[in-house]
Order: structure tokens, then sequence, then C-alpha cells
């Protein structure tokens, strides 16, 4: 399943729940800290709050209890009832109150509206004097002041007095209609004070909402009533409520500036993946990628140097391949490991293919020789039989042309025309295949080819025969093929160039053996008539210098032309 | 005047048969034999006193240049004339020095033959003027080449270069490549044990070829 998503989408994910983790916990934490420390703080503050309220009430009662008490030990009835008056307290009939309530020698105090079953919150003082009972009724607007007093207890804050029947005393803020002794008030706080324990904890109230709770019971003898200070939660942790929703909105920003941090983080990496993979496409197709993603210091940089080495490999293969294909069979190839396969087998391919062209080229110059070998022995017995067979015939016409009886202006006629028919056979014998070429060599058959052309021709030549005249090393067929490349540069010279000088030289060396012809007519570059020239017949110079390891130079260059012919000895 | 004793050589028998009925004509010359070939000409001789042999240059076998040569030590007294059909200066001047006495073409004038028979026979040389002019042509110094010496070329090549020529300027000058001269230069260097130029010119002065 997993597998399915792209890096990008993995990454991403990574770093969102990595992101989202680390901020849940974070901000939990904290919430619940800070929560926690909040309710701690305002408990605290609510328990001082309840004690405060605490103190003025019992310093208030205990006030009272001490000023009628002042009267009861000085005996002044009339100072008493006076003090009562001030203290806006009304005399009761004590006949009302049970014995238990009676006590001598002490001011008792108790709870009037339960013992009177009225709605109100009145307490009663109980005063012995002088074996009698009175009792003074209040209503206690300094505890309702007490309670009224909001200093610190916020928006929903209340303090209410809780009886020991666990019935409300005073007026609830929420109910204010109701009466207050129809309001039972069961809570945990309530409990735990009966229990005999005061202090302060979160609780459920009255109405059964969430409250922090302090609670005590008032240390008033008589008085089993409990003072509740409470506030509640929601207003408590409103604070922390607003940071918990400012933390959701700071989470969640954070979350979107992790999703682009991660898209775009993912995507530097991911692009250069997605780069290497093109390339990787490419190369399986068999292209050469051209644009190479730059390569950086990291994984992914290490990886494209890689795929760059492996195109740089595949380009120098191809690069090899090429030449191989174009015939070029000394093309080198630097194996790009010992284990190259590739080069390895397209060496092979080169080896064996520069085997085959060479084979081939050897069996090709083999029949071009044995072809020009057999033409040449074909124009020899040829010439030989024009000449020696032909010509002594020819002679022996012309000595029987004497014992004719016929006129002596006929014989000479006659003697004319064989005479030249005897000429025009040593032409065309020579033409062939000079006697001399095979008797004294190339030097001498070339001289008789310049002194025969020039007769006719327009142009100066000059010919400088340094051949050995004794000891010459030079053999018959490269007698002939000297003879055949000077035969065809010269007539291209006269023909096609329209030479006025042409030099000729043909130089025995110890080793070898130069051909040289220069003219100032018109190179065959600049000139297209003489594309016979660089056609076919320059192909047979270099094939019969190629016959015998000879190697041709020609300079060509619109004024003259130079060709000249190495052949080693 | 004694009668001329003449011998031919030639392979073919019907211009044998042409030259010898001229001759039987006319009463200066008897012909005492004919050969087909070399081998047959020197057997010829050896039974033989002949005055003049009329040897073909290509016959079957050794060539008629090549014959007159053993001919001669055989039959010293014997003189020979070459009756070819060879135009060509190269086979003049290679009869002459082989010790040919007359060069004659066979399609030669049957006055002209005769001539040159008679005055062969007389202790002298006959060439007609073609033939002369032929020679001349070809007549070359021939070379006599020691090892370590330098050629006829080669010393033109080096007084041209103690002159200060440059390469160029000779292989002009010479009608050949330049090549030819630097190879003619590292030749002539090799042979006087040389390294450079500058030693070459003074090691030639030392020896006095230039």
């Amino acid at each position: 399943m997993f597998k399915r998503f792209k890096i990008v989408h993995r990454l991403t994910f990574a770093f969102l729940s990595l992101g989202a983790l680390v901020l849940i916990v974070v901000s939990t934490v904290f919430y619940f800290q800070f929560k926690e420390a909040l309710i701690e703080r305002t408990l605290e503050q609510l328990s001082s709050v309840n004690m405060l309220k605490k103190k003025v009430m019992e310093e208030a009662v205990e006030a009272k209890k001490n000023k009628l008490s002042y009267f009861v030990q000085r005996n002044d009835l009339s100072g008493l009832k006076t003090a009562a008056r001030d203290l806006n307290l009304k005399q009761i009939e004590s006949s009302l109150l049970p014995d238990s309530l009676l006590q001598e020698g002490k001011i008792v105090v108790f709870d009037a509206g339960t013992l009177l079953h009225s709605d109100s919150l009145l307490i009663a003082y109980c005063v012995p004097f002088a074996a009698q009972f009175f009792v003074f009724v209040e209503h206690p607007f300094f505890i309702e002041k007490a309670l009224r007093e909001r200093t610190g207890m916020g928006a929903t804050g209340e303090s209410y007095i809780v009886g020991q029947d666990t019935l409300m005393r005073t007026k609830s803020r929420f109910f204010p209609e109701k009466k207050p002794r129809t309001i039972q008030v069961k809570t945990l706080g309530v409990k735990e004070v009966l229990a005999g324990r005061e202090g302060r904890s979160v609780i459920r109230d009255y109405r059964d909402v969430r409250v922090l709770s302090a609670y005590r019971m008032l240390n008033i003898e008589g008085l089993k009533w409990i003072l509740l200070s409470e506030i509640d939660e929601e207003e408590a942790i409103y604070s922390v409520v607003v940071m918990r929703n400012r933390l959701i909105v700071i989470s969640t920003v954070f979350l979107l500036l992790i999703i682009m941090l991660s898209v775009f983080i993912s995507n530097r990496i991911a692009i250069p993946i997605k780069e290497l993979e093109h390339v990787v496409l490419e190369l399986a197709k068999g292209s050469l990628p051209k644009n190479l993603p730059s390569p950086s210091d990291d994984e992914i940089g290490e990886m494209a140097a890689a795929i760059e080495k492996l195109v740089l490999g595949l380009e120098k293969s191809i690069v090899f391949a090429d030449k191989i294909g174009q015939g070029d069979f000394e093309a080198q190839h630097h194996l790009l490991s010992n284990e190259d396969a590739l080069g390895k087998a397209m060496e092979a391919m080169r080896n064996r293919l520069k085997e085959l062209v060479h084979k081939n080229e050897e069996l090709s110059l083999q029949s071009k020789s044995a072809l020009i070998q057999g033409q040449e022995e074909e124009r020899t017995r040829l010439s030989q039989d024009i000449h020696d067979g032909v010509g002594p015939l020819l002679t022996s016409l012309k000595l029987q042309l004497s014992d004719l009886k016929i006129e002596e202006d006929e014989k000479i006629r006659l003697k004319a025309l064989i005479d030249d028919t005897i000429s025009e056979m040593r032409r065309v014998s020579s033409n062939l295949m000079p006697a001399v070429l095979l008797d004294f060599g190339a030097g001498a058959a070339i001289k008789n080819m310049v002194e025969a052309i020039s007769k006719s021709a327009k142009c100066s030549i000059v010919f400088l025969d340094d051949t050995k005249k004794s000891g010459s090393k030079l053999y018959k067929e490269i007698n002939v093929a000297l003879y055949r490349i000077a035969q065809e540069t010269l007539n291209n010279a006269i023909k096609h160039a329209s030479a006025k000088v042409i030099k000729i030289s043909l130089t025995e060396f110890e080793d070898k053996v130069s051909f040289y012809i220069s003219d100032d007519g018109k190179g065959f570059k600049a000139e297209q008539s003489r594309s016979d020239f660089s056609g076919k017949g320059l192909k047979n110079i270099k094939e019969r210098a190629a016959l015998l390891n000879g190697e041709i130079f020609i300079t060509s260059e619109g004024q003259g032309t130079i060709v000249e012919v190495e052949i080693p000895l | 005047m004694s009668i001329i004793k003449v011998v031919i050589a030639d392979d073919h028998q019907l211009f044998r048969n042409g030259i010898v009925s001229i001759l039987q004509k006319d009463d200066s010359f008897d012909v005492v034999g004919e050969a087909a070939d070399g081998n047959e000409l020197l057997a010829l001789l050896e039974q033989k006193n002949v005055d003049v042999a009329l040897v073909d240059i290509s016959m079957p076998g050794a060539s008629g240049q090549e014959v007159i040569v053993q001919a001669k030590q055989l039959s010293p007294t014997t003189r020979f004339i070459m009756l070819t059909m060879h135009d060509e200066g190269q086979y003049v001047v290679k009869s002459v020095r082989n010790g040919a006495h007359g060069y004659l073409l066979k399609n030669v004038d049957e006055n002209e033959l005769k001539v040159a028979i008679k005055d062969v026979f007389a202790g002298k040389k006959y060439f007609n003027r073609h033939i002369t002019e032929l020679m001349i042509n070809n007549m070359g110094v021939v070379e006599s080449e020691p090892e370590n010496e330098l050629t006829p070329r080669e010393l033109e090549v080096l007084k041209m270069v103690s002159e200060g020529k440059i390469t160029k300027e000779i292989a002009s000058q010479l009608s050949v490549s330049t090549r030819t001269i630097e190879t003619h230069r590292v030749n002539m260097m090799k042979k006087l044990g040389v390294q450079n130029s500058a030693e070459l010119i003074k090691k030639a002065a030392k020896m006095n070829l230039i």
C-alpha cells in the first residue's frame, strides 16, 4: 500500500506526521500543565477568599456575643436590651426553644431559621441572664454582605452557606426566585465538610455544573454551617481555552508550513531523482541523454555522477562504434573497466572487422595485381607478336619487292608504303609495351616517350633520369608501374592541363625509387575537364602505387600540379 | 677483292630467305650459314670461318646483344652487325658496348645492307645518320658506384648546397622534387657519416669534393 505512493507523498507524509506528533504532544502537555496550574491557582485564590469571608462572619458573630456577654456579666438587663436593639436583634420568647439550647453560663448561637421554620436566614443568640434566658434573633446582613462581596470571584463566582441538613441557607445567585431551603446541596464539598474535612477541589455543584470549590465549616459554636466559595470551571480555565484555541490555530499554521516545506524539500529530493529517471529511461531507449542533472554533494548527486559516468562511458562506446562503423579500424577504445563487456565485445568486433577488411583488401589487391599483371603480360605478348612477328614479315615483304618485275617507280612507292606500315607497327607495339621498358627499364622507356612526345608537343618537357644504369634494383613490375604512371601523368599534363613546362624526374635510391612530375598548367581542382585525371587516371596511379606498397603525393592548387610517387625497393 | 663470308641469325625463316636471296645475287657475298637462334650462331661460328655476322636482337633464348659477347670470344675475327626491328637508342648503345660493328634496322634498303656489310668487313663501323643520332642521344657516362662514394647527382646537389641554395631552389633547378633532394641530402650525410648539413659541407670540403 505504502509502496504505491511516490516519494514526494511519502516524504510529505513523514514530515507531516512527525510535525503533527510533536505539535500535538507539546501542545497537549502544555495545555494540561497550564490548565492544572491555573486550576490550582484559582482554587488557592478561592480558598483564601473563602477563608476571608469565614473570618469576617465569625468575627462579626463573636463581636456581637462579646457585647451581649459584657452586659450579662454586669447584670445590666436594660444595657443588654439596649445593646441588642443597637445590634438590630429582636427578642423572642424563650419558651419556643428546646431545652438543649438553654445552657447556663454562656451565650449559645443557633440557626433560628430552621428552628422557626422560616424561609429567611436567621441566627439567634440565647443569652442566660439571672436564671432566665433571653433569646435574640437577627437577620444577619453582615453574612449576606460578606457573601455578596465579589472580589476575586469573577463573573460566575458564588459564595453560599449550606446547613447540616445539606439544604441551602442563603439565596442562590443562579436561582434567585427559589427559596433557599428547597435547594439541596449534596455535593462532594458538603460531604467532605460533614465528614470533618475542609479543602478545595473541582466538583459538580448543585446545578450539576463543574465548578472549582473551596469549602469550610464556619467556626461558630452552635451553628453547623458550611461556607462554600465556588467559581465555574469554564470561567476559571477560560484563558486556557483561549490558549488552546490559539495553540490549535498556531498548530494549523505550523502544519501548513510543514506541508509546504515538506513538499518543497521532497521536490528538492524527488526532482533530481525524476531527472535521473528520465536520463535512465533515455538510456534504456538507446538514445544518449544530452542534459545531465547538475551534480550535488549528496547521495543523489553521487548517483547523478555515477549515471554521468555511465553516459560518458556509453558516449565513448558510441564514438568508438561510430568510428568502426565509418571504417576507422585504428580507433582506440579505453575499456571502462576490466568488466567492460560492451567495450570488449566492440574491440573484438573491431579486430574481426579489421581482419576481414584487411583480408578483403588483400584479396582485392591480389586480384587487382593479377589483373594488371595479366593485362601487362597480354600487352607484352601482343606487342612482341606485332614487333617480332609482323615486323619481320613486313621487312621480308620489302626485301622481296626487289625481285618483282615491276616499274622502279612502283617499287619505290610500295617500299615507302611498307616503311610507313613498319613505323606504324612500331608505334602500336611501343604503345602497347615498349620493348625498351622490359630490356632497359623505366628510365630509358620514359626517356624515349618524352623524346617522342617532345617532337609533336608544343611544350617543353625536361626529364632527369637518375636510375642506375648498372646494378639497378628496379624489377619488371616496378618498371611497368613507373612507366604507366609517367604515361598517365604526362598525358594528363599535356592534354588536360595545357602545361607549357613539364618537369619529370625518376630517381633511384638505395631503398626506394621516386617519380616526380610537375607542370605549370591548370590544377585539376580548378578545371572540370581534368576530372578524368582526378577520377579514373588518378585511381589507376594510386592502385599501381598501392600494389607495390608505394605512396603517392599530389599537390594541385590552380597553378600547376605536382605528383610524386615513391615506391620502396 | 675477296668474297665476304656472311652468316645470318634470325628466328624468322622468311626474313632470312629474303636476306639470303639478296646477298646471293651479288658475287661479293657468300652466305655460309643460317642460324635460328643464338646457340645455332655460336655453333656455326665454331665450325666455319665467318667474316660478317648479321644478328637479330630479339631471338628465342639469349638476345642477340648477349650472344655477340660470347661470339666475339669464340671468333675474334668475325665482325657483327645488328639487324633488328628495334628503333631505340638504348639498343644501339648496348649493342655497340657489347661489340657490334654496325646497327641496321630490318627495313633496310638492299643497297644500304650491302654497303654496311662491306664497310664493316673493311674494318669500319657502320651506323647511318638515324642510328648515330639515336646513339648520341643515349650515350651516358657509365657510372661506377662504389659503396660510400657520392654519385654524380649527389655531387651536383652537394655543390649547390655548398653554394647556399635551399632545397626548393635545387629541386627546381634539377627538375626533381624537394623530397628527392632531401633524400639525396640524407643519403650523402649517411655516406659521409655526418649528422647535419653544416657538417656535410665541412667534411665534403675536407675531402675536396667541392
